[in-house]
């Protein structure tokens, strides 16, 4: 009995590696699209956001500010936050990350008066244009996704699935931390509005 | 007195008579050098001629001899000397006659520092005639022999007069004027010669497109000529060299000018062939953009895929305008969701930082589960699975000695396999829980585990 386990333990021991070897290859083999995917599904992603929109809140409690409102304020920490998390590798994370300087430009260049008029005749001018139905979708999405509205449709389209993926680890995380903080701060469930829980959110 | 006045009178006449005795000698010995004599009766006519001079007035038989004894020594001397030395002589000889000359030798003796320059004036009115004999025609110099033989007859003494002097001047200074007037005669030659040369090889060498040219490079050369004759005799030569070797640089600068007109045409030549060549780079550039637009499309197609995947109700969809839609409305109610729970995040109670510490731990917990997920077990069956392995030992070290020794043997390997915490190490341990299941299996065999257990105190006993 002794030697007959022995054999098989060894043949075990040999065929896992070949089998990991095997994985290893098959994930060097994909595209770039799919590391971004599976880059943002990682626990590791997870716990780095986690912790980076941590900090961010407590900041805000810290320095509470009267100007803005704190949604406001949670909302770009934690937009910003998930841009940090990305790296700068991509187009909307820094356009995220460099969104409040351009804001400020945009603002001291244009003064209030003499600004909207000009962007009421461009906006008559460009409602009086008729554009293709494909083509009109594509210059929404590049709306959507920041930094990408002068964007080509391939490159687009390739910042739009990271974004995708993005946001979904955002919502994910934001989730779970809300659901923790609600329950550490002793809220009643009953007391909670309608909304939050009629919302649906992807598990 | 009165008798001088007279023989004055006469000599004056004579003067006139010889001046025209000496223009009609100039024809005359024009009319010997076409019809040319013998020389040997040189000495002939000078015997005569001296003769004749001495007998003038006596007899007209010896006068008509005489003239014709004149036109051989005439003829024999040379064509330049007696048309130099007639006036000359006549010259002298009025001024002899003017004079009243009662002694002979002594003018004759003044004569000849004065022949000298009279000689020379003669070889420039010689120059003269040279330069008009290749002008003239036979049929004209045949009309003036005629006229002078006509004045000749009519002139009768008188013209005789005049011819006996000019052969006895002749004979007494002969020698020496004619080895210079050789001399001049060979000095103006050579430049003719030379001026033809030049313009003979300056013709080959311009050629057909070269008149102006030539008419051009003719007057240069005769004036380059003049002063070269002037300076030095041999000047005009170096002169024709010189423009042998400008004909020469011409030549190789219209050479240059054609091979720089040759290279114009292939620099001309060479756009076109950049022509054709750009219309190759169309042909290509035509291709690459075919190539550029299936790439485009093909990595289109690729990330629609990608979207797909992603998108939730995007699998089944296939027009490319509907599919954006759903990506739009997906991307839209992310940002919605992100925004309320902003909204959620920003309502909670001041107790955060005690609450971020308890999240802490609780994530800590989380990522454990996660852990242990990820590899496959759930908490329940990791209890579950530990069980086992401690009845396990129980049972084995129960029957006997040399089973528990194998088992706590076991146990301190599985012990640190699991301590290790790699995934190799997990995968090991599973594989031990199932070795183990095995045995527990076996062991739950009765009859096997008796027989066995049996079997080994006989043999024990009996040793």
């Amino acid at each position: 009995m002794i030697f007959s386990d022995s054999p098989a333990i060894e043949q075990n021991g040999i065929l896992d590696p070949a089998k990991d070897r095997i994985r290893i290859r098959k994930r060097g083999g994909s595209t770039a699209a799919q590391l971004s995917l599976s880059r943002w599904r990682t626990s590791k992603q997870n716990r780095i956001y986690s912790a980076k929109l941590f900090d961010a809140l407590r900041r805000i409690r810290q320095t509470d500010s009267p100007v803005k409102p704190r949604s406001q304020s949670v909302k770009v920490a934690a937009d910003r936050a998930l841009a940090v998390t990305a790296g700068g590798r991509t187009r909307w994370s820094n356009a995220i990350l460099a969104g409040r300087s351009i804001r400020r430009k945009n603002r001291r260049i244009r003064p209030a008066g003499g600004g909207e008029r000009p962007t009421k005749l461009l906006s008559a001018a460009r409602r009086s244009v008729k554009i293709p139905a494909v083509e009109r979708k594509v210059k929404f999405l590049g709306r959507l996704v920041p930094g990408c509205r002068k964007l080509p449709l391939p490159s687009l389209l390739e910042e739009a699935t990271d974004y995708i993926a993005a946001l979904e680890m955002q919502v994910r995380v934001m989730a779970s931390l809300a659901e923790k903080l609600s329950g550490f701060a002793g809220v009643p469930v009953a007391s909670r509005p309608e909304s939050d829980s009629a919302s649906p959110i992807p598990s | 007195m009165d008798l001088g006045e007279t023989e004055k009178f006469g000599l004056e006449k004579r003067s006139v008579d010889s001046l025209n005795c000496n223009t009609i000698g100039l024809s005359t010995t024009e009319w010997n050098q076409i019809g040319s004599l013998p020389s040997p009766s040189t000495s002939m006519a000078d015997s005569f001629g001296h003769v004749i001079w001495n007998q003038l007035p006596a007899n007209t038989h010896n006068l008509n001899f005489s003239n014709a004894q004149a036109t051989a020594s005439s003829s024999n001397i040379g064509r330049p000397v007696p048309l130099n030395w007639n006036p000359s002589d006549s010259l002298t000889k009025g001024g002899m006659f003017l004079n009243a000359g009662p002694g002979m030798l002594p003018l004759s003796l003044s004569q000849f520092p004065c022949d000298v320059g009279f000689t020379e004036r003669a070889a420039r009115f010689s120059c003269f005639s040279d330069l008009a004999y290749p002008l003239t025609v036979p049929g004209t110099s045949d009309a003036i022999a005629e006229a002078q033989m006509q004045k000749i007859e009519a002139g009768g003494i008188e013209v005789l007069k005049g011819r006996s002097v000019l052969i006895d001047q002749s004979s007494n200074s002969g020698s020496p004027m004619k080895e210079q007037r050789e001399k001049r005669a060979s000095e103006f030659s050579e430049p003719e010669f030379s001026e033809d040369a030049r313009d003979e090889s300056t013709n080959l060498s311009k050629g057909v497109f070269g008149n102006n040219e030539k008419k051009r490079s003719n007057q240069y050369m005769e004036s380059d000529q003049g002063q070269a004759s002037s300076q030095l005799p041999f000047g005009p030569a170096e002169d024709a060299t010189d423009d042998k070797q400008k004909a020469e640089k011409n030549s190789s600068t219209m050479a240059t000018v054609k091979s720089s007109g040759k290279n114009s045409k292939d620099s001309g030549e060479a756009p076109k062939e950049d022509y054709i060549h750009v219309r190759a780079r169309r042909g290509q550039a035509t291709n690459s953009h075919s190539l550029a637009e299936r790439v485009r499309r093909e990595k289109i197609s690729e990330r629609m895929k990608f979207l797909q995947d992603l998108v939730p109700g995007c699998s089944k969809v296939t027009g490319k305008a509907v599919m954006l839609d759903e990506i739009i409305n997906y991307v839209q109610s992310l940002q919605r969701q992100v925004e309320f729970l902003s909204m959620k995040l920003a309502a909670v109670n001041p107790s955060i930082d005690f609450n971020i510490e308890g999240l802490l731990s609780k994530d800590l917990f989380q990522t454990r589960t996660v852990s242990s997920s990820a590899i496959g077990f759930t908490p329940e069956m990791i209890h579950q699975q530990l069980h086992p392995p401690h009845q396990d030992l129980i049972q084995l070290g129960m029957p006997g000695i040399m089973n528990p020794s194998d088992a706590f043997r076991r146990a301190p390997n599985l012990q640190l396999t699991s301590t290790s915490g790699y995934k190799e190490a997990t995968q090991q341990m599973t594989n031990a829980w199932d070795d183990d299941l095995h045995n527990v299996v076996q062991m739950t065999y009765p009859p096997l585990k008796t027989q066995d257990l049996n079997g080994a105190p006989r043999d024990g006993f009996p040793l």
